[in-house]
């Protein structure tokens, strides 16, 4: 359905508000908005947190009319937007993190739900950083170079910064009993 | 022994993501706890990326289009309505400049005026509450400048 079908005819055209048209806009979020939900979910620690924060990203993206020139460019201009918006929440007074129990996302069948919540109760004994280092540098494998970048911190301090977040996730999977065998 | 960070660790994360091990890196894994730590992590969160929502369960795009649009026609609207808002607020301006300069040159006028009206009219009050002189110019006052501030908080709430 058409935006103009639900919220009836835009007098603006869509070229005028985004600086990309709207296929465009959403081609992009079919390919990045599932991986950046997941990045932010995981800083969060929040999945209903991170619904909203998905929105406003790709918002602030349209309101600063940013062009991607390749999807690299959009990728990271996007983590960049998400990374602060996550911190922007953990400096504001009011947090809403719910707890997990809580989580309406987290509800659901299977084995899918049961390790989302095992991680999700792991990487929230990490801070906010280490998570975001973590999932940038492992999931999405983004260089040092792009994670320097995206969370505003030195290119050379990456390195470590990341070895001390996963020597601190192995120690708590170790406590937790996910030993390699339970991620086969 | 504390682990410290290994060279080798991006070279095993390449190749174990892509599923071929070399034989000499799957050696080398055996003996580095920073690597078998990394791999073991790598593998958690590659699990958890796979079990994420699938992209009908987010946020619908439209919302984020509808929104952006919503205050591009604010935007606008804004820029649209812009010369009218500053002649209203010039138009207050000097409206309230005139009154400040006809008030100070009929001043003795409105004075008198105003003092023959609050005689006749405190003169009444007086008879029905027990205050005097000063006190009773004071509860004027006040009552004066109470409802003054009230109208201007109301105009700035409706505003």
């Amino acid at each position: 359905m058409a935006v103009h079908e639900i919220f009836g005819t835009a007098t603006t055209e869509p070229q005028e508000m985004t600086g990309m048209d709207e296929a465009a806009f959403r081609d992009l979020y079919a390919r990045v908005a599932r991986p950046l939900w997941g990045y932010l979910a995981r800083a969060t620690s929040n999945d209903a947190l991170a619904d909203d924060l998905l929105q406003e990203t790709f918002f602030r993206m349209i309101r600063a009319g940013f062009v991607p020139e390749t999807d690299d460019h959009a990728r990271n201009f996007l983590y960049k937007v998400a990374t602060n918006l996550v911190r922007d929440h953990f400096r504001s007074p009011k947090k809403d993190t719910l707890p997990l129990e809580h989580s309406p996302a987290v509800e659901g069948p299977g084995d899918r739900v049961r390790l989302r919540r095992d991680v999700q109760r792991l990487l929230r004994d990490l801070k906010p950083r280490e998570r975001e280092l973590l999932w940038l540098g492992h999931v999405e494998q983004f260089s040092h170079k792009e994670i320097a970048e995206i969370l505003g911190l030195k290119p050379g301090s990456i390195r470590l910064l990341l070895f001390r977040a996963r020597r601190k996730l192995a120690g708590l999977m170790e406590e937790a009993g996910l030993g390699p065998e339970v991620l086969r | 022994m504390k682990p410290t960070i290994c060279d080798k660790e991006l070279e095993v994360l390449r190749e174990i993501r892509s599923g071929s091990l070399s034989e000499a890196l799957r050696q080398h894994l055996a003996t580095c706890t920073s690597c078998s730590e990394a791999v073991q992590v790598d593998r958690l969160l590659a699990a958890d990326a796979r079990r994420l929502p699938d992209l009908e369960e987010l946020p619908d795009p439209t919302l984020v289009l509808w929104r952006a649009r919503q205050q591009a026609r604010l935007r606008n609207t804004e820029r649209a309505t812009l010369p009218i808002q500053v002649a209203e607020r010039l138009a207050m301006a000097l409206g309230a400049l005139g009154l400040v300069i006809g008030l100070s040159l009929t001043w003795p006028i409105v004075r008198a005026g105003i003092g023959a009206w609050l005689g006749g009219w405190t003169r009444g009050i007086s008879q029905a509450l027990p205050l005097e002189g000063l006190s009773l110019t004071l509860a004027l006052a006040c009552s004066l400048f109470f409802l003054v501030g009230f109208g201007l908080y109301t105009q700035w709430a409706e505003g």
